[in-house]
């Protein structure tokens, strides 16, 4: 295991994707850098998919080449290819240099024999795997994960659709038993919620 | 955001074209990952405005918890889907990275002077 900032409890409010899309931020990450939500809607146009081992190779590429701190990286997107995938640029900090990370084909939204329809629109066609794995929220079904929330406020989570609900019968933030220490903030961060839009250098 | 503007598969591409028409000329295969397709380039122009500026060690640190809240409830193979944030009050965009098709969302904060 590697060496992990712990996330911590305090809650972040929401955040908006580029397409409009709200993220509920639920708990933010020491100094404020990492943040863990639920998003509720659509994904963005603007986007693409990637292997996290892909991305992670990437960085760490990047990263030799960086040098000394400050260790920063410019992430873009390429435009769309014609199947309407798009690279992701990391350029080094203070160089031309960047690395180029393929995007991949999400290997959950087609299954086998079945055809994927283009998902002109932003709602995804959904083949039987992905309904296996699609997150179960409250505009579905509600069905919270009573071992990691507080069960006071199942329904305001509910109601506020931030609850992960299960996959396939697991809450998506916990696991299957063999769990580590990085599943503990889930008991933790849903505890508090503001609805506020939190402004951006308040806790600098 | 140049909705119509298309560029080579990735697949075989020799440069990479950003969203404001810049071109980033692929330079060298990663020995190692060629099979997995990262790549060396080299810039030519300026950064699109759809951008934003990250510290490496946080945004692995994010793909590490990514990698760990896969292999706890979500066997997604590995994948997440990024996108950018709104600009905020600065300019800056955050990073979300979507482990999956969950609606599980880790945001990586900007470090400053994210855009333009």
């Amino acid at each position: 295991m590697t060496n992990l900032p712990p996330l911590a409890t305090s809650p972040r409010g929401t955040m908006r994707l580029d397409n409009g899309t709200r993220v509920m931020l639920a708990a933010s990450a020491r100094e404020n850098t990492i943040g863990l939500g639920v998003v509720a809607g659509p994904p963005s146009k603007v986007a693409s998919h990637y292997q996290i081992d892909l991305l992670i190779d990437a960085l760490e590429m990047a990263r030799d080449l960086s040098g000394d701190p400050p260790e920063t990286v410019k992430v873009m997107f390429s435009a769309a290819s014609d199947d309407d995938r798009r690279c992701l640029i990391l350029c080094v900090e203070n160089t031309d240099t960047a690395m180029i990370v393929a995007p991949c084909r999400p290997a959950y939204r087609t299954d086998g024999d079945e055809e994927e329809e283009e998902h002109d629109n932003d709602e995804r066609k959904e083949s039987p795997r992905l309904k296996r794995y699609r997150y179960i929220g409250p505009e579905d079904r509600v069905s919270p994960c009573k071992w990691h929330l507080n069960p006071d406020a199942i329904d305001r989570y509910c109601r506020e659709g931030i609850c992960p609900g299960h996959i396939d019968g697991k809450c998506p933030l916990y696991g299957s038993g063999d769990d580590t220490g990085v599943f503990d903030f889930a008991k933790d961060f849903f505890e508090v919620v503001d609805d506020a839009r939190v402004e951006e250098g308040d806790d600098d | 955001m140049t909705d119509n503007l298309r560029a080579p598969s990735p697949d075989a591409a020799l440069s990479v074209y950003l969203d404001n028409g810049a071109r980033v000329l692929i330079a060298v295969e990663h020995p190692v990952t060629l099979k997995d397709r990262i790549r060396v380039g080299v810039n030519e122009d300026d950064f699109p405005q759809h951008s934003g500026r990250y510290n490496l060690g946080q945004l692995v640190a994010a793909l590490r918890y990514a990698q760990q809240l896969q292999g706890g409830g979500l066997n997604l193979r590995g994948e997440v889907t990024l996108c950018f944030g709104i600009r905020d009050e600065k300019g800056d965009r955050a990073l979300a990275i979507r482990i999956g098709d969950s609606r599980t969302v880790l945001i990586v904060d900007p470090v400053v002077g994210g855009d333009e």
